[in-house]
């Protein structure tokens, strides 16, 4: 053999030959309305990146108008809310009360009066529009559905990459094992099924504390489960075919097995339940912080304005409501519409 | 044959129980409460819509005219309001006899008799430690030999029902005597309360662990069909004696009187034959029930849909044309903040401790606040005191809890709170960085709101304020124990004087209705000279005091004195809102026509 | 044979398969014509990718949606054109006139319902007979076509029924409306041989006693003979030669035709290596080769020893009970080094659960593996390793075996790199091209994925991929089933040349008694798990001592050596 092995060097990769991955991709780019998905998707994470990175929307939280400021399109509507405030609360006229003979500040009032006069004031003016309308504040609307992308589609994307990589985990873990394994497994997601969506999130909304990375948390270690089953379900057919045999025949670990043989194998479907969790995960951020146990009070998402917009609705300021809503539906929509073409493009019928 | 004639008459027998509404129209009213209960054993409750259900099932000595305004004492069970007697240390009552509590299986199926022994167990019931009741604090240093009673019952885990007492001397069947340690001339008014109510011993100990879902009174309602958090139904105490409607301190002029005057001539209350509350704590559904007509009335209209409902302050076209009515009502109310005394951070008594307080004070958009959240429904406090309570002080005026960022800042810097790790938020004077909780209640708009002006003033000056929404029940109970650093709250009046409202600082009210755990000696002292004076000069000077302590000490920061919008549709008759009662169930009336036209029509 | 009007008659039948808005349509068939005359048997023979299958389904319209059957094809059955035909005509004829058995019994038969009432339900809807009736029929129907006690068979649903009973079903059900013209798909592919048998003479039995037609599509020609009267045979879309059977068998005209006929292993004889296409369509009369001896000595050196090996699976049973379900029943056997041990059995013999527990890909219930002194049970999971690569497996299905996410290259290169074979990637990297070559593929080969090979070609990797890790021992099992004909001759020769080359000892798993014959010193026969007969595999052919190794033998398609006899 040794005769064969000094001929001459082998050409290096003159053209790599088309993967599935690389096959799978082309027939996404003739899927029309997968790319015009696709395209949305990509907008909304540049977006939400730009904000991220302070690149667009960083003075979100500045109140540059007036409460309510109507949309630029809208600029004659009478605002109730503006005026009222415009008029303001009656101020007490009376004579301070002099404290000075029980303040432990007292010693100091001189030196705090000259700091003080020392500390600029900027009155800005507050306008009377605003491009898509302002929040009661007066914040710009737009800025905030800008910023409030960044929470969503963070929330959603990488609660969306744990559930998974937990769900993968045990499904492999399940269905590659079987056996005693695999009956512990399907016992805990039996108890965990068993338990009401809703409930198991208030549970584990009540034992964290508030806070992004709770709700991440939270939607992580409830999402895994329809994952599971089915990466599970993967394995227990991958397990028995014939190349994972014929990879323990050359001596690859179990390790080697479940995670370089079989993986790949189920990455097509561990793709799409990834992508479909994206858009449930998105929505569940919007129900949690609608039911207030979502994001802290000084940041945004899509799911605060729309809890805050419900009772704008009422008074009229639809402004909010819109931008958030219509910005959600369209990734969720986008999304949804990139999953089914994933699943048609990655679809290994050339097996 | 038979089988079909037997078929017949098991049919007629169904329509008759199906539909025994059909004989006579019931009196229903339907209502929302802005937040969920907690229950109704009216020694342990606290907050002031549990209370507020008791108002209707368990009845004081004393209570309030419900026309009179001011606000006005008059007997209830008991047969005349009490004259203070030994220099405002002694008050006794003689209770009506005849008086029956609800029927309950506890009582074996006999009519029981309201008895002043109710009340001498009823009151001792606010020092058992096993209650640890939240209104304790009304009969500490109060009543003589309770206090010695209850230190004794720290001891033994249990209260001694039974030994006499000279403070609370049960002279027969029907009068009672107080005797107190101090003059208190308020003293009538704790009587007055909804919560200092008789209950009946038997009741309470046949039900020891669910006493909060057993409520047996005097009251013109009882406790029909209680789901926890979502529903509570009352319907008429049949047991009920029932009495005309006090018109001798009505004003005349006032329409409001005069519709209720109208209404209930020559009937017997409580008119209503059942009443159906329903805990809504979102504030749009809340109001839309209402305008769906599901709800007969709303009080407390929430601040949101202010500009909806009085645009530029006239009730808007579409509900005069259905003929709603608004009661505009200034509450004797405050909402404040509530620093927490003990927290190493913001707690404290120093000048660098006090300074962090009244910066944070100082920095909060109050103007925003009033204007903005609260739609301007509602004055910035002074003081704790409220208008319409006796005590207020109208010249009270500080530039202390005035909006201004610039004196905040200058405070903090000059104290030392300065970005020491430039991270850009501001650090302890011993370079420590810190954050500040606030909890708040989860279920409303408005607190997150308050919570998000917190968060967003903090900010500007540099101290991170961290918002933490918690359930109403939690919070309540967090800020009895001390567990937070920054809280929401609010206080209205349980009777129309300021120290009601004074004694939330109240040094040994710690653990009950002083939540922010103040402890200073001098307002202490103050609190106390004040108990002895009847309304008068020396009272406010002390008054005065204390609140100059208050501001320059900083354990609260001061919100606003709320007014409310309560909308009542044309077919609820009699109704006006009391400031200090929360109910006013048993005056209601309700023109049954009317009100299943219109939900009929809605439908 | 009387030729009146034939039953069907095709004339340029060309189908084309759309199979992107890029591409032409991929042309299955070009213009083909044949006939299909009254009463007798045509076997369509073909390898995959003939357009055999296409032909047969375009005469019932079954071809999937991107089909384009050109508008000069023409099907004429009694008079009617079929490739212009109605949806409804279509179901009339469907089941009626012509009726077909699908290659997969199982995935042919509905699970849910008992086998009754799935022909009673063809009876009903095309017969229009009452359900009484029709059931009664089932039952005759079930008793013609040999299942036995058919009155109780009838309320069995399919799962509980034999392969064998299952294909036999699907034919009751295809002959139950007396249909014309059966069209056989492939229908003993699935089959052990001893059941093709059984089918086949079915088959045969019902076509005389129906004078019905058959046309019977199939990739082996060693079935026609047993079968068919006149062959059409097929390749690449096109019609290669067609004619009596005996004019196919014993003078073939077309090379391709010779070729399939020379280049399956022949019970009579065993020439050094096999012909292969290529060798007739450069030669027109094929190449002369010696004959080849096979046998062992026993001074021949033993590699592998296998002593009374058991492996008995464990079927759960309710919550706690485990039913015992023996495998592998007490097989004992020697291997000697660079010879081939056929292995020999019907499926569930246990023959492949041999090879995977010798080389502890299950674990054996009780037995020793002797290789080189050392009982390779016993080892722990650490020393198993080094033998690991010594004894190397290649599986049944190409399709199955290879990882269709990994290129050519990450399948050869991973087993050195777990065995520590080379020195760097770049020396591993340079012997996986040296054995691209060496099985016979392209350098080319090293940067695809196996997705772009064809059955044949993926064995090769398969052998590639053994090859990588110089293992003594080889177990091939069922490895050339699953290919084509012409390719299988390949795939034996290149298992041969190996063999040769580097001296491997090989234990041979099939099913297919020539193929066995044919590359074997030694057989072994296996039923029910249990070792029948071993012995060298001359003897065992011509000298069966057991009744069992005979019945096998004797259920060998002898087609070919019958006509050429």
């Amino acid at each position: 053999m040794s005769a064969v092995l000094t001929e001459n060097t082998p050409p290096r990769a003159p053209q790599e030959s088309p993967g599935l991955w690389t096959l799978a991709w082309r027939r996404l780019l003739q899927d029309r309305v997968g790319m015009v998905a696709l395209a949305v998707v990509i907008l909304f994470i540049a977006m939400m990146l730009a904000s991220f990175t302070g690149l667009i929307a960083r003075d979100w939280s500045k109140e540059s108008g007036v409460s309510y400021a109507n949309p630029a399109f809208l600029a004659g509507q009478e605002n109730l809310e503006a005026k009222a405030v415009a008029a303001g609360g009656a101020v007490s006229k009376a004579a301070p009360v002099d404290l000075s003979d029980v303040d432990p500040l007292a010693p100091r009032y001189k030196e705090w009066e000259e700091r003080a006069a020392k500390i600029a004031v900027t009155e800005t003016k507050r306008a009377e529009t605003l491009a898509f309308g302002g929040d009661k504040w007066g914040r710009d609307v737009l800025l905030k559905v800008i910023k409030g992308s960044e929470v969503s589609i963070f929330v959603g994307l990488v609660a969306a990459v744990l559930a998974t990589i937990i769900g993968t985990f045990l499904g492999a873990m399940a269905g590659y094992w079987g056996g005693k394994t695999n009956d512990f497994l399907e016992w805990f997601y039996n108890i965990f099924t068993s338990i009401p969506y809703i409930l198991l999130i208030l549970a584990f909304a009540a034992v964290f504390k508030k806070g992004l990375d709770t709700i991440i948390v939270i939607l992580a270690l409830t999402g895994w489960t329809g994952i599971y089953r089915l990466v599970r379900a993967e394995y227990i057919k991958h397990s028995a075919r014939e190349y994972v045999k014929a990879a323990q025949a050359i001596g690859a670990s179990h390790m080697s097995r479940m995670f370089i043989h079989i993986l790949p194998n189920a990455s097509h479907v561990i793709l799409v339940q990834l992508s479909q969790h994206v858009v449930s995960f998105i929505k569940a951020e919007v129900i949690l912080s609608f039911l207030g146990l979502g994001v802290p009070v000084d940041m945004v998402s899509w799911g605060t304005m729309l809890a805050e917009a419900q009772n704008e609705l009422v008074i009229g300021k639809w402004w909010q409501l819109f931008a958030a809503g219509a910005s959600m539906a369209l990734l969720v929509t986008a999304f949804s519409l990139l999953t089914d073409s994933l699943r048609d493009a990655l679809d290994p019928k050339l097996k | 044959m038979k089988r079909l004639r037997l078929a017949v008459l098991a049919l007629a027998a169904c329509l008759a129980v199906a539909h025994p509404a059909l004989a006579a129209e019931k009196k229903v009213i339907r209502m929302a409460f802005r937040t969920a209960e907690t229950g109704f054993d009216p020694q342990k409750i606290f907050d002031r819509y549990s209370v507020g259900i008791c108002e209707n099932l368990f009845e004081p000595l004393l209570t309030y005219d419900y026309l009179a305004r001011p606000v006005k004492l008059v007997p209830l069970v008991a047969e005349a309001v009490p004259q203070p007697e030994e220099g405002g240390t002694r008050y006794t009552f003689r209770i009506r006899p005849g008086i029956l509590f609800a029927d309950d299986p506890a009582f074996k199926g006999k009519k029981r008799e309201l008895t002043a022994q109710d009340f001498a167990y009823s009151i001792r019931r606010f020092r058992d430690p096993k209650l640890a009741s939240p209104y304790e604090w009304l009969f500490e240093n109060k009543l003589v030999g309770l206090d010695e009673l209850a230190v004794k019952a720290k001891k033994t885990g249990t209260l001694d029902m039974d030994t006499p007492i000279p403070g609370i001397e049960v002279r027969d069947r029907y009068t009672i005597s107080f005797k107190l340690v101090e003059p208190d001339f308020n003293f009538a008014y704790s009587l007055a309360m909804p919560n200092v109510v008789p209950v009946a011993r038997e009741v309470v100990e046949a039900y020891p662990d669910d006493t909060m879902g057993h409520p047996v009174g005097t009251g013109p309602f009882v406790l029909k069909e209680w789901v926890r958090r979502s529903k509570i139904v009352l319907e008429r105490n049949p047991n009920h004696r029932g009495y005309e409607l006090d018109t001798r301190y009505a004003d005349p002029s006032d329409p409001w009187d005069k519709a209720a005057i109208e209404a209930l001539r020559g009937k017997r209350l409580p008119v209503l034959d059942r009443v159906e509350i329903y805990p809504i704590e979102e504030e749009q559904p809340r109001y839309l029930a209402f305008l769906n007509r599901e709800h007969d009335l709303i009080d407390e209209t929430p601040f949101e849909f202010i500009e909806q409902i009085l645009p530029n302050g006239k009730l808007a076209p579409a509900l005069a044309k259905q003929g709603v009515h608004v009661f505009r009502e200034e509450a004797p109310e405050t909402t404040y903040d509530v620093f927490n005394t003990e927290d190493p951070v913001v707690g404290g008594y120093t000048a660098e401790k006090v300074a962090l307080r009244r910066a944070m004070v100082l920095a909060h958009d109050r103007p925003q606040e009033v204007n903005i959240v609260r739609k301007g429904q509602g004055m910035p406090a002074e003081t704790p005191v409220p208008p319409g309570i006796v005590g207020f002080d109208p010249a009270f005026h500080s530039p202390q809890q005035e909006y201004d960022p610039p004196r905040a800042k200058a405070l903090l810097d000059m104290y030392g709170y300065v970005d020491k790790d430039g991270d850009g938020w501001r650090d302890l004077p011993d370079g420590k960085p810190f954050t500040i909780t606030y909890k708040y209640n989860a279920r409303t708009q408005e607190q997150r709101q308050i919570a998000e002006l917190w968060s967003k003033s903090m900010a500007a000056i540099g101290i991170r304020v961290e918002a933490a929404a918690v359930q109403f029940a939690d919070l309540l109970q967090d800020k009895r124990v001390g567990k937070f650093q920054m809280a929401s709250s609010a206080w209205t009046a349980d009777y129309p004087d300021a120290q009601n409202f004074l004694q939330l600082l109240y040094g040994p009210n710690t653990g009950q209705s002083n939540e922010a755990r103040f402890k200073l000696p001098e307002y202490d002292k103050a609190y106390e000279k004040s108990q002895r004076f009847p309304d008068g000069a020396e009272r406010s000077l002390l008054y005065r005091e204390m609140n100059r302590l208050i501001l320059a000490y900083a354990p609260w920061r001061l919100g606003v004195h709320r007014v409310f919008n309560h909308l009542q549709y044309p077919w609820v008759k009699a109704y006006k809102k009391h400031p200090i009662l929360y109910t006013n169930f048993k005056y209601l009336d309700v023109d049954v026509a009317a009100q299943q036209a219109a939900q009929g029509a809605s439908r | 044979m009387t030729d009146t009007t034939p039953i069907l008659q095709i004339r340029n039948l060309d189908v084309r398969f759309r199979v992107d808005r890029k591409h032409e349509p991929f042309r299955a068939v070009k213009g083909i014509s044949f006939d299909v005359p009254t009463n007798t048997t045509v076997a369509l023979v073909g390898e995959s990718g003939s357009g055999k299958s296409v032909t047969a389904m375009s005469i019932l319209k079954l071809l999937p949606e991107n089909a384009i059957v050109s508008p000069e094809s023409e099907i004429l059955y009694a008079g009617k054109n079929l490739a212009r035909a109605t949806l409804a005509d279509m179901q009339a004829i469907r089941g009626k006139e012509i009726s077909v058995i699908f290659q997969e019994p199982m995935t042919s038969l509905n699970p849910v319902f008992p086998v009754g009432e799935q022909i009673s339900e063809v009876l009903r809807t095309h017969m229009g007979l009452a359900p009484r009736s029709a059931r009664e029929r089932a039952v005759a129907l079930l008793n013609e076509v040999g299942i036995p006690n058919p009155q109780l068979r009838v309320h069995s649903f399919p799962h509980e029924l034999s392969g064998g009973q299952q294909q036999r079903v699907m034919i009751a059900m295809a002959i139950a409306c007396e249909p014309k013209l059966l069209i056989a798909d492939e229908p003993t592919t699935a089959l052990d041989v001893t059941i093709q048998k059984q089918i086949l003479d079915l088959i045969a039995s019902l076509q005389e006693k129906h004078q019905m037609s058959v046309l019977f599509i199939t990739h082996d020609l060693g079935v026609v003979g047993d079968i068919a009267d006149h062959v059409v045979v097929m390749q690449g879309g096109e019609i290669k030669e067609k004619g009596l059977v005996h004019q196919i068998f014993h003078d073939p005209k077309d090379p391709y035709t010779k070729a399939l006929l020379a280049c399956r292993p022949r019970l009579d004889r065993r020439p050094v290596r096999l012909p292969v296409i290529e060798d007739f369509l450069r030669n027109e009369t094929g190449p002369k080769l010696e004959e080849r001896h096979r046998g062992t000595a026993e001074g021949d050196a033993v590699i592998l020893e296998v002593k009374n090996l058991t492996k008995t699976f464990f079927l759960k049973e309710g919550f706690f009970g485990k039913r015992a379900v023996p495998a592998v029943k007490d097989v004992s056997f020697r291997l000697r080094k660079g010879k081939t041990l056929g292995l020999v059995g019907e499926s569930g013999s246990g023959k492949t659960t041999v090879g995977l527990t010798l080389m502890r890909l299950h674990d054996a219930t009780s037995g020793e593996v002797l290789f080189e002194g050392k009982n390779l049970l016993s080892l722990t999971d650490r020393e198993m390793m080094a033998y690991r690569r010594r004894i190397q497996i290649i599986f049944q299905n190409p399709y199955a075996s290879l990882n269709p996410r990994m290129t050519v290259g990450q399948i050869l290169v991973e087993p050195m790199k777990i065995h520590g074979i080379g020195k760097d990637q770049r020396e591993r990297v340079d012997h996986a091209f040296s054995l691209l070559k060496r099985v016979g593929l392209s350098e080319q080969s090293f940067y695809k994925y196996p997705h772009e090979f064809s059955g044949g070609q993926r064995q090769r990797i398969a052998i590639a991929r053994c090859l990588t890790m110089k293992p003594d021992v080889l177990i091939c099992d069922e490895s050339v089933s699953a290919l084509d004909v012409s390719v299988q001759a390949q795939v034996l020769n290149l298992l041969q040349d190996l063999q040769d080359e580097f001296g491997l000892s090989y234990i041979f798993i099939s099913h297919d008694l020539a193929v066995v014959k044919y590359i074997s010193d030694q057989v072994m026969v296996m039923n029910e798990g249990a070792v029948i007969e071993i012995a060298d595999s001359d003897e065992i052919y011509l000298n069966p001592q057991q009744d069992y190794t005979r019945k096998l033998l004797s259920s060998i398609p002898k087609g070919l050596e019958h006509q050429a006899a």
